[in-house]
């Protein structure tokens, strides 16, 4: 199957490809762009990201394996990021996570069989002072004790 | 010129000189895995950190440029507990399969942990586990074995441009991998296993061959194309086990290609010619050189009284080396008193040239140059083919074939017309549909079994050293030496290939100056044969 | 603390629409910028912040005018110069920047375009980490705005002085907020820290005279403009002068961001019922890590130290970024050295062998201590792990794990030594060979 970039898509990919003094330094913003276009980052996709910048695929795949944020196409509808990092974890992420687990049946790293929702530990997502931390997808909740993450998961509903 | 001091010794290096290659000219090159000299510098290993007094702490040698009054020290306390410390931690989760892996013997993790190391491991959590795979028709991975000193990353990223292989993940879960469906295809690829500093990357050519100390070292060169890379052919119990390459800036720097690296299978064929052969009727015979030489005195001689020198032909092959050339002129120009010449070369190829500088010349044949230079001959077809139409027409009657290129087909037009000749000889490395209609076969020497020089496309006189024995004593040298012998032409005399290209260069302006034992392991240019290739 | 001192970088009153222009107009509004590069040298600007004093924010502390100072002329270096905003706030206990991008992204950016005309920069890189998309769309749309109304663009303020801005988002790495590291993520690839020197003020982003700072410091350049060195000054101590941000979490009462002078008392910060409010519990306080979790975390004795560079450094600390984490006596030291082990092993990116196979080996070590199976001899071993890693790479990561490791194993033994006297399991065996 080959992929290609809509005319939508072709557009954005010209305009950063102004904004930079060459190719490569487009493929970070370019793979958000591939990420927005066909949902997630999988091999097909990486294969018309490495076409279109002139890069080889392998190459591409070694940028998306290592930044943990590119969408994965194994991930459900809603991304569920619990931060586990020290201040977080001083101030109720366990009891967040449990619940979680709980009350989706799921563990860190596995998705709902409706594929609606994933549940990931994540590092610091730089609102300590508002421990727990929840993101999902783009959105970020703070003070995320178990009642406002059932308020939440609702609204998802 | 910057001056350091370094371990207390004053060394001059010149401008642009990286430390680590200023601690090698004072003779204490610091251990190191991720720097290759073909390579540019990564200082990702750590394990070539120095200690430069006024710079704090420990510096990676292979990206600090040498500077004019630096004092190091390469082996410093400090220096020796830092390279223990990075051995452990390369060990943590190796397999230590040294009795299972290849590189075992020229491994320079165990190089480095036997004289850096700590001598045991403190680690007794568990190991990762990654599965083996292939990469593509040349090379398999080992992932536990890899380091991650990203040698393989920057070769096809920087030498060859084709970056068929990525990082994948990161921390202590970076491995080296393809992209599915992507395999590693280039001709250069199995340079990887050369530069890989342990058993990750292997070949599939040479795996579980031999073990690397039972290997024999013969330094030569390459007869896949003209460029005439430098190579060490390793062999073990009789044959061929590896080609690998030898620096040598002046050609190839530090690469080979894969064609010329694997072309060695052929040698292993049992259909090689291994002893004269004659043929009468349908029947052939097993005989003795002499014999061989003595039927072909018969014949020659009584076609040279009936029919002249003009009877007589001779084909050449840009595979033979300067000697052979010049003994093969020798005999039918001169002995033969003026025998027609030609010469037949193996089919073009494609050329190649990487983004980082490495050539393969479209030309398969390793001693094109040489041909021009010492028979004054260039390889053509069309001559042949008239050779096979006065052959045919019955103006020739002799035809004596010295070829050697592996997988030669002779034309068919000559093919069809043998049966018309008086006598027939070939001598060559293959069987051949000429050879089998041949009245006199000679077991041809193999390229890696020749002793001489031959000369490559950039006119660089090169040595090539046989690494096994020829099927003849004294190879193709020595059968025309019989030749000439035979014929009462005492200047074969010593046939040595020593006093050959002495002899060739005291008579032959495009040799003048040049000795056979000044060709050293790295040739040497023609004279006029172009400034700066020394 | 200083009666008379005002915040001057956290103002956010609550309102819905205090990031926008309109109303960033009635607080500094661009005069700095204006006044910057309509009324002084470029020179003069970067003599200005030198005077200052100000110091880094981002964790390094390092001098900003000496910085800006270190970028080549354009006779020695052409070619073009970049300037990068380091938003890509990661370090644990940190979330200063998420709130000045969130609630005052003008100040940011009046921040980022003074100091790109100081050096000579017309292209800004402003790098926010991936997961602040809320915050990227609201910087977007500052940046729209003060195109739309001359403060970014062409010739700014009728001059023919140029500063673009381009948002670049990270994907998720730690490793990005290390500035060479930032740059190769920019260039397009993982994020591996560069070699240096070549330092990135001479050859940084695309082989360029480069300068990164921090997004808080950068906010404090407009006042810095406006009201003098002498006023900033005025503020702080002699070799910490300026006001900082402290991010307090944890066990405290009070969490969330105070902007003081730097030099206010931890223990003040930690107790005072306006600041931190002392121990949300009953318990008291065990440890404090003072600057974000790269540093070394101060027992219950060890606080009585003030916040400011030279002060934490002189009682084996760092202020680093700032962020002040409290744990009380119920945290076990070891099971929270674990938390940021695993945090430092998530986030190394693996280029340099020591901090890629150290990082690894202090996780597992702990987690062996985590089910109770640790040994007394691994105190010892995670200090030599410590040591082998510290120094010897491309980067502080290593470093910035070594130094929670050492200072919580001797500060805290007994709660190592808890861990200890379970069975120890035979390492398992790789699969590439066979044992009988």
């Amino acid at each position: 199957m080959s992929l290609t970039f809509s005319e939508a898509a072709r557009k954005e990919i010209d305009f950063l490809l102004t904004r930079y003094p060459n190719r490569k330094a487009t493929a970070l913003p370019v793979l958000r762009v591939a990420e927005k276009e066909f949902g997630a980052i999988d091999n097909d996709v990486m294969v018309l990201v490495g076409k279109t910048l002139d890069l080889s695929p392998a190459f591409i795949r070694g940028i998306f394996t290592f930044y943990t944020h590119f969408r994965r196409p194994e991930w459900g509808e809603y991304l569920l990021q619990v931060c586990s990092t020290l201040s977080c974890a001083l101030r109720g992420q366990k009891t967040l996570l449990d619940h979680l687990e709980k009350k989706l049946g799921i563990k860190p790293g596995e998705t709902t069989p409706d594929r609606k929702f994933t549940l990931i530990k994540v590092e610091c997502l730089a609102r300590c002072g508002e421990a727990p931390v929840l993101q999902v997808n783009d959105e970020t909740y703070v003070d995320v004790t178990p009642e406002k993450a059932d308020k939440i998961l609702e609204s998802l509903k | 010129m910057p001056r350091l001091t370094i371990n207390g010794k004053e060394v001059d290096v010149p401008a642009g000189t990286r430390l680590i290659d200023a601690c090698g000219a004072a003779g204490r090159m610091p251990p190191h895995f991720c720097y290759h000299p073909g390579l540019k510098p990564d200082g990702n290993c750590r394990m070539c950190m120095v200690e430069v007094e006024g710079m704090r702490g420990l510096v990676a040698s292979c990206t600090v440029p040498a500077a004019d009054g630096m004092v190091v020290h390469t082996d410093s306390p400090a220096v020796i507990e830092a390279r223990r410390g990075i051995m452990e931690f390369f060990l943590l989760h190796h397999p230590l399969d040294c009795p299972v892996c290849d590189k075992a013997g020229e491994c320079i993790l165990q190089d480095h942990a036997f004289d850096h190391g700590p001598g045991h491991s403190r680690y007794i959590e568990e190991k990762t586990v990654r599965p083996k795979r292939t990469l593509g028709d040349t090379l398999a991975l080992w992932p536990e074995r890899c380091i991650r000193c990203r040698r393989c990353l920057r070769f096809l990223d920087d030498v060859t441009g084709t970056s068929e292989l990525g990082f994948v993940d990161r921390g202590d879960h970076t491995d080296i991998d393809i992209f599915p469906g992507h395999p590693i295809d280039n001709p250069l690829s199995l340079n990887l296993v050369d530069i890989c500093p342990v058993g990750a990357l292997i070949s599939r050519d040479f795996l579980f061959k031999a073990r690397v100390w039972n290997l024999k070292k013969t330094d030569s060169v390459c007869p896949g194309c003209s460029r005439g890379c430098n190579v060490v052919v390793e062999s073990y119990e009789g044959k061929v086990a590896r080609i690998r390459p030898r620096l040598n800036n002046a050609v190839n720097g530090h690469w080979m290609c894969d064609h010329g690296r694997l072309m060695h299978g052929y040698l292993d064929d049992s259909e090689r010619p291994a002893t004269p052969r004659k043929r009468e009727d349908a029947r052939t015979f097993n005989i003795p050189v002499s014999e061989a030489v003595d039927v072909i005195k018969l014949n020659v001689g009584g076609i040279l009284e009936s029919d002249g020198p003009e009877a007589v032909a001779g084909l050449v092959s840009p595979w033979m080396t300067n000697e052979e050339l010049h003994l093969a002129g020798t005999f039918f120009r001169d002995t033969l008193g003026g025998a027609r010449l030609a010469a037949l070369a193996a089919h073009p190829g494609e050329s190649y040239e990487a983004p980082g500088g490495f050539r393969i010349s479209p030309d398969r044949n390793p001693n094109r140059r040489g041909l021009q230079e010492v028979l004054g001959l260039a390889p053509d077809l069309d001559g042949v083919i008239k050779l096979a139409e006065d052959i045919e027409a019955g103006t020739v009657k002799v035809l004596i074939v010295l070829s050697g290129i592996p997988g030669a087909v002779f034309p068919e037009e000559l093919v069809a017309v043998a049966s018309k000749l008086n006598l027939l000889v070939v001598q060559d490395v293959m069987t051949s549909q000429l050879a089998d209609r041949a009245h006199i076969v000679l077991p041809g020497a193999a390229f890696t079994e020749k002793d001489g020089s031959v000369i490559n496309d950039d006119g660089r006189v090169q040595r090539v050293r046989p690494a096994l024995p020829p099927p003849l004593p004294g190879g193709d040298l020595a059968v025309l030496t019989a030749l000439l012998q035979i014929f009462g032409d005492d200047r074969g005399g010593d046939s040595t290939a020593s006093r050959v290209f002495d002899r060739l260069a005291g008579t032959n302006e495009a040799f003048k100056g040049l000795r056979f034992e000044s060709l050293g392991a790295l040739g040497k240019p023609l004279p006029g044969a172009g400034a700066g290739t020394e | 603390m200083s009666e008379s001192f005002k915040p001057f970088l956290l103002t956010y009153d609550g309102s819905g629409d205090f990031h926008t222009l309109k109303r960033y107009e009635e607080r500094n509004g661009y005069e700095a910028a204006r006044h910057a590069i309509t009324e002084m040298e470029p020179a003069d600007v970067t003599e200005v912040v030198l005077k200052s004093g100000l110091r880094g924010r981002g964790g390094a502390g390092f001098p900003a005018g000496r910085k800006w100072q270190f970028v080549p002329g354009k006779d020695k270096v052409p070619g073009p110069r970049y300037l990068v905003v380091n938003a890509d706030e990661s370090e644990p206990g940190t979330f200063k920047d998420q709130a000045l991008l969130a609630q005052d992204p003008h100040m940011v950016i009046e921040g980022a375009v003074i100091a790109a005309y100081a050096i000579g920069v017309e292209m800004i890189y402003l790098y926010i980490r991936g997961e602040m998309p809320q915050e990227t769309v609201i910087l977007q749309k500052a940046v729209d705005e003060a195109l739309a109304a001359g403060h970014l663009g062409e010739g700014l303020y009728d001059t023919d002085v140029r500063v673009d801005v381009t948002i670049h988002r990270g994907a998720g790495a730690y490793i990005c907020g290390e500035e060479t590291a930032l740059l190769t993520s920019i260039e397009g690839d993982r994020g591996y820290p560069k070699i240096k020197p070549p330092f990135p003020a001479v050859e940084g982003l695309f082989g360029q005279p480069t300068i990164i700072n921090n997004v808080e410091t950068l906010a404090n350049v407009p006042h810095i403009l406006i009201h003098g060195a002498e006023w900033y000054r005025s503020m702080g101590t002699e070799q910490s002068p300026g006001s900082k941000i402290f991010g307090l979490s944890g066990h405290m009462k009070n969490r969330g961001l105070f902007e003081l002078p730097l030099g206010v008392n931890l223990l003040t910060l930690l107790n005072d019922e306006n600041l931190g409010g002392g121990p949300w519990q009953d318990l008291p306080f065990k440890a404090v890590i003072p600057g974000g979790s790269s540093v070394p975390v101060l027992a219950a004795d060890e606080l009585d130290v003030n916040m400011d560079f030279e002060s934490l450094e002189a009682a084996g600390t760092m202020l680093g970024s700032a962020g002040v984490i409290a744990m009380d006596e119920s945290v076990d030291m070891m099971d929270a050295l674990y938390n940021l082990a695993r945090f430092y092993h998530h986030e190394s990116c693996g280029q340099c062998t020591p901090c890629r196979e150290g990082s690894g080996w202090v996780e597992r070590i702990l987690h062996r201590f985590h089910e109770g199976r640790g040994r007394e001899e691994d105190l010892q071993l995670l200090l030599d792990i410590s040591d082998q890693m510290a120094g010897k790479t491309i980067c502080p990561l290593a470093d910035a794990l070594a130094m929670p490791v050492k200072s919580h194993v001797m500060k805290f033994k007994e709660d190592f030594l808890k861990h200890t006297g379970g069975e120890i399991p035979r390492a398992v065996p790789p699969s590439s060979w066979a044992v009988g």
